[in-house]
């Protein structure tokens, strides 16, 4: 799913975000990617988003080459890939519903279609009860669940959270790592960046360290070889 | 729903939701539209002022002494059958000597005793106003003055040349203050609309995060930007309309009295139709760039 042959991230001539980075995650993995703050967490999930591009090196994801990806393409990556943020990033003056329906809008899906599919997914994630609400109206766990609704409404085939559970309580952030299982089981493949070690530790999956913008533990899956 | 009506929709709630901002927007830009207007509602009214003026240029070609009534008329027929000229008038001795009168009614002692009327016929021509700030003024006389029976030609020399540099200078004055207003306008529509844009920053990034394209993202801030130039010219011409009746219009009367040249008028249609387009095209554009400033994400 995921291949990063010596990838580098150079935001200015001194400032080296990752450093010859060499990875693999495979279709269908629970990967987390852990380090201290600045380890380079947050630049490695901006380059798997298209958000920013690599100074040097290739990123392969889903068979497509993100140094050869131009601009106009980036959107059709972006709907093949689901995105869940700490700050949850959702618009405040829509509702839940369009919150999550907006996923689906801009792919120019049919409005009933849209609807069907919104309500399936607020069910899912226990929030069909607060679909007319607004964001700043519910709790950090809701608005978390309503940005992993938005995120798995197009079914996307890698899910990205970036510190998801920073900003949620103990409760809270295992009922969102529940969520995250349950997407797993259905065959999309999870990467969560996070430095919280006792709930990487509770979820007992494969983890990719970071320290400094280098790879310094699990650069591949236990199973395969080191990667060219 | 589709895509048009979407964007329409999405525009509309956009400006509903964000009505006070929308509504600033609109009103700092109508003023900028009243003040625009205020310079082409003045410059417009120059220049038909000036060409008021130039109408007054004529030609005149006195005619020889002995040359009868009738033989005047041809000449003056042959003279407007010419290309360059758009009238010609024949104006006989006697009817030169009673305006002579009438212009001299305090003086009239200066024309008794006098024997025979000393003033010739002659011809008065008017050119047309695309000719009088130019040579062809000269060239047009000159050629008066080779007809049989025309002794002299007059043509105001000093006149012609003061009315061709007026001309010059007013369309100058005229495309500055056009390039200033518009490089003004500008910069407070684009500032204006860029606070309706900021507004929604987070909004555009969680677009583009969830795949959004930029047209996709864009276009109902395109929307939002025509219906607020609209909105905004329509009002600030509305605005200029108000105060033209209001005093403009009886300043101008006054002052047009006293200068002798007529009172003043509004904007034409076309001026008002630039005045709007010109305002949606800025708007317009001033909604592209913003929104082009949040896109890369």
């Amino acid at each position: 799913m995921i291949q990063m042959f010596h990838v580098t991230k150079q935001y200015a001539a001194d400032v080296e975000a990752l450093s010859d980075v060499n990875l693999r995650v495979r279709k269908g993995e629970f990967v987390f990617v852990t380090g201290p703050s600045g380890a380079g967490k947050t630049t490695l999930m901006r380059l798997l988003f298209a958000a920013e591009g690599a100074t040097k090196g290739q990123i392969i994801l889903n068979n497509v080459n993100l140094a050869r990806l131009n601009a106009r393409n980036i959107p059709h990556l972006r709907r093949t890939i689901g995105v869940v943020f700490q700050d949850f990033k959702l618009i405040a003056n829509r509702t839940i519903f369009e919150n999550v329906a907006v996923a689906l809008e801009v792919t120019g899906m049919p409005g009933d279609e849209i609807r069907k599919r919104v309500l399936r997914m607020l069910k899912m994630v226990h929030l069909h009860h607060r679909m007319d609400s607004y964001p700043p109206r519910l709790s950090g766990g809701e608005q978390q669940r309503a940005a992993i609704a938005r995120a798995l409404i197009h079914d996307p085939v890698l899910l990205l959270a970036d510190e998801p559970t920073g900003n949620l309580d103990a409760d809270i952030t295992q009922e969102v790592m529940k969520l995250f299982r349950e997407v797993n089981a259905r065959g999309t493949t999870v990467v969560i960046a996070s430095h919280d070690k006792a709930l990487i530790e509770s979820m007992s999956k494969r983890v990719i360290a970071l320290e400094g913008g280098r790879v310094v533990a699990g650069a591949e899956s236990p199973e395969e070889g080191v990667p060219a | 729903m589709n895509r048009p009506f979407y964007f329409l929709h999405r525009a509309l709630r956009n400006i509903r939701e964000e009505w006070l901002l929308n509504l600033r927007v609109v009103t700092g830009f109508s003023l900028m539209v009243v003040v625009i207007g205020l310079f082409l509602l003045v410059g417009s009214n120059l220049r038909a002022l000036v060409h008021r003026w130039g109408e007054q240029l004529q030609i005149t070609a006195y005619l020889k002494k002995g040359i009868d009534e009738q033989e005047g008329r041809r000449i003056a027929r042959m003279i407007a059958a010419q290309p360059e000229v758009e009238g010609a008038d024949f104006v006989s001795e006697s009817l030169a000597l009673s305006r002579f009168r009438k212009d001299l009614a305090g003086l009239s002692g200066v024309l008794e005793g006098l024997e025979e009327n000393p003033l010739p016929a002659s011809i008065e021509i008017r050119v047309p106003p695309e000719l009088r700030a130019s040579t062809e003024v000269v060239r047009v006389a000159r050629q008066i003055g080779t007809l049989p029976g025309v002794e002299e030609v007059e043509y105001g020399q000093q006149w012609v040349e003061r009315y061709g540099v007026i001309l010059q200078g007013l369309s100058l004055l005229g495309t500055a203050l056009s390039l200033v207003l518009l490089f003004v306008g500008w910069g407070s529509i684009s500032n204006l609309i860029q606070l309706t844009v900021y507004a929604r920053k987070s909004e555009i990034e969680v677009l583009k995060l969830v795949g959004a394209t930029d047209s996709f993202v864009r276009t109902p801030f395109l929307i939002e930007g025509i219906l607020q130039g609209t909105a905004a010219s329509l009002l600030g011409t509305a605005i200029l309309y108000g105060v033209f009746q209001g005093s403009l219009e009886r300043l101008g009367s006054e002052v047009g009295d006293v200068l002798g040249v007529g009172g003043i008028s509004f904007l034409s249609g076309s001026q008002m139709a630039l005045l709007v387009g010109g305002s949606v095209v800025l708007a317009f554009l001033a909604s592209f760039v913003a929104t082009g400033r949040h896109l890369r994400v």
